[in-house]
């Protein structure tokens, strides 16, 4: 069973009379649900595109993009967002937690969102900050913390809602070698709870503790290998 | 989930406080500028009608003017003593063609004479004493109360009573040490006893009493005669009737009435316009008419005031939602719909303007109460008194700004492409 399946997916930008720009020229690969999956690339090569895709932040220009079971192309932009908020978790590479919430608060904001009340909000958001460790910062701001602990308290926000993928965007690209094991330690664990984990980086040897690697040249999948097959759960 | 996004706003608002402040202080002062301005219009007018239905409103007020008189006569010769003596005014022969019936419904009309030049008693002069003939009725045409003692009476003036009622203060100082009532005291030589003492609050043909002797008018025209000589100058005025004051019954409209006196008057005086008609009715409806433009303008001075304090914070708020783009782009991620973004800008700017709102309210009844007080300190201030309408409107109004002008930026915040937001610096 496919958490999320592309089929000759492409995503083009057409800005005035400027020649159009291809960004992914047909793309089909399937994500079996509870895979870790490593995304590579060189800068350009649709990386972004395709996570923006993959995370139901844009539609493609082609092809059809199915999200367990669902075309994403027919879902107009409220039903998007429902999508995002229930069924994806964002990690990005500059944390975007926001700056004026607390800790708590800001874990809080995808419930937020669906309705969830304030005490249910509450209670979710420190159980997701104490199974990443934080349970003692829920009332800092992010400025307050460290790298590691802001990419931590990125992590508790995106697994609130008890997302079935989650998305990682160079999630340790702005850390050091040793905030960046406890974040992969963490992805891990996250991964052996069943979860799908897709992440794109630059490094190879984030890369090789996946257990798929995509790599993406020019718009197209370049290769598809299976590198961590030992670490198949 | 709206109560959630106004306790969202209020902490944001309160985050950057300051700003905040900043942004509605616009609001702020042009509410309370409306709340000021109204309850000062509204003080304003109580106090002027107060002063004109002190007039009566059912009255119409006839006063002889004396029209401009040179001293010289056209030969060049010094004035003669007849000719020094001025007739002008109203005569008993408008009055009887003023009770016509053709003229219309008059429930009573009181003639006031001002007679005599000196009033002694005993050796003493009293300059500011001013005498009147009149009839029993004024009290009933007029607020007078008595004090002690009696009103004028029919037989008083059948008769040709030398009797008096004395306003309070002249009273009291023609007689300091005894009781005024039985008291005698001396207009122009003849000899007057005191019947009765006005209230202090007696008001005739609107001006206070204080100082006023009515006597019965039969005496006072067989005593003084028609003709009143000023001492200073020499000069004198001869007027048969010098005020006139005519009470409408109640269902009559006293300004029909009072059109058709002015026709009857203008046959005898439309070239001398010696006479001078007052309405008290008529007057209360031209300050009405005229509270009503000021009101108009008011209001129109507060929209300016509110649309300029709500471009403001429109301005702010789409600098705000430029700042906060990437936390748009964040929130669009983690499942935000752009109908919940633009909600969120849209009460969020609601709120600063309905904060501004209670403030300026606040404000304003502040300066409602600071002019009060200083009103009684000084005279030519009128008291300022807010009423719930203007209020409540003002409040509506600047939170209407606020959902009016919130609207753009909402919309402009709604409508980020979340992928474009999120790469925002």
């Amino acid at each position: 069973m496919y958490a999320a399946r592309l089929q000759s997916v492409t995503r083009s930008y057409q800005r005035g009379t400027a020649p159009a720009v291809h960004a992914l020229r047909g793309v089909s690969f399937g994500i079996p649900a509870g895979q870790y999956l490593a995304i590579m690339g060189p800068s350009g090569c649709g990386k972004s595109t395709l996570m923006n895709l993959l995370g139901c932040l844009d539609r493609p220009t082609s092809g059809t993009y199915e999200l367990h079971g669902q075309q994403v192309a027919e879902l107009d932009d409220t039903e998007l967002s429902r999508v995002r908020g229930r069924q994806i978790g964002f990690v990005f590479q500059s944390f975007n937690l926001i700056p004026q919430l607390t800790i708590r608060e800001n874990v809080e904001v995808p419930l937020f969102y669906q309705g969830v009340p304030a005490a249910a909000r509450r209670a979710r958001a420190e159980a997701a900050l104490r199974s990443v460790g934080l349970e003692t910062r829920l009332t800092h701001l992010p400025s307050e913390l460290s790298g590691g602990q802001m990419q931590r308290t990125a992590i508790a926000r995106a697994i609130v809602t008890d997302p079935a993928i989650l998305m990682a965007d160079e999630p340790c690209g702005n850390l050091d070698s040793a905030a960046s094991a406890g974040i992969l330690a963490l992805f891990e664990q996250l991964h052996a709870s069943g979860r799908t984990l897709i992440m794109v980086t630059h490094d190879e040897g984030i890369a090789k503790r996946c257990q798929r690697v995509l790599r993406l040249r020019d718009g197209r999948v370049e290769s598809d290998s299976l590198p961590g097959v030992s670490h198949a759960a | 989930m709206l109560l959630d996004f106004f306790r969202l706003s209020l902490n944001n608002l309160w985050r950057h406080r300051a700003r905040s402040l900043l942004t509605a202080l616009g609001i702020i002062i042009g509410v309370a500028a409306v709340v000021c301005m109204a309850g000062y219009g509204e003080g304003s007018k109580r106090a002027e009608i107060a002063s004109i239905q002190a007039l009566g409103a059912r009255n119409i007020l006839l006063t002889s003017v004396k029209p401009p008189l040179s001293s010289v006569t056209p030969d060049g010769n010094e004035p003669s003593k007849a000719s020094r003596i001025a007739a002008y005014g109203l005569t008993d022969l408008d009055v009887l063609r003023i009770l016509t019936p053709e003229v219309g419904p008059i429930e009573r009309a009181v003639p006031m004479q001002r007679v005599g030049s000196f009033v002694y008693c005993g050796p003493l002069q009293f300059p500011q004493a001013q005498a009147w003939g009149t009839l029993p009725e004024l009290p009933q045409v007029t607020p007078i109360t008595l004090e002690r003692g009696r009103f004028l009476c029919d037989t008083d003036g059948r008769m040709l009573k030398n009797v008096a009622v004395l306003g309070d203060a002249l009273a009291a100082q023609l007689f300091p040490l005894q009781d005024p009532l039985g008291g005698c005291f001396e207009i122009d030589g003849q000899s007057f006893s005191v019947v009765g003492v006005l209230s202090a609050d007696s008001r005739a043909a609107g001006e206070p009493t204080h100082f006023a002797a009515y006597l019965p008018l039969e005496t006072a025209r067989a005593r003084f005669g028609r003709a009143r000589m000023d001492p200073n100058t020499d000069t004198g005025d001869q007027v048969e009737v010098e005020r006139l004051i005519v009470r409408v019954p109640e269902n009559a409209d006293p300004s029909e009435v009072t059109g058709r006196i002015r026709r009857v008057v203008d046959y005898a005086h439309a070239a001398s316009k010696d006479v001078d008609i007052r309405v008290p009715m008529e007057l209360i409806r031209q300050k009405e008419h005229a509270r009503r433009i000021f009101t108009v303008l008011m209001v129109l001075i507060a929209g300016l005031s509110l649309l300029v304090g709500g471009i403001g914070i429109m301005n702010i708020m789409l600098a705000s939602v430029v700042e906060r783009t990437r936390e748009i782009g964040v929130r669009r991620a983690l499942g935000a719909t752009r109908r919940q973004i633009g909600a969120q800008f849209l009460i969020e700017t609601t709120t600063l303007s309905g904060i501004g709102g209670v403030l300026g309210v606040a404000l304003g009844l502040l300066g409602c109460g600071i002019i009060t007080w200083l009103s009684g300190k000084v005279g030519w201030l009128n008291p300022a008194i807010p009423e719930p309408v203007p209020v409540l409107v003002s409040f509506a109004v600047s939170t209407g700004v606020g959902i009016l002008f919130g609207m753009y930026p909402a919309l402009r915040a709604a409508a980020q492409d979340p992928v474009v937001a999120l790469r925002h610096d």
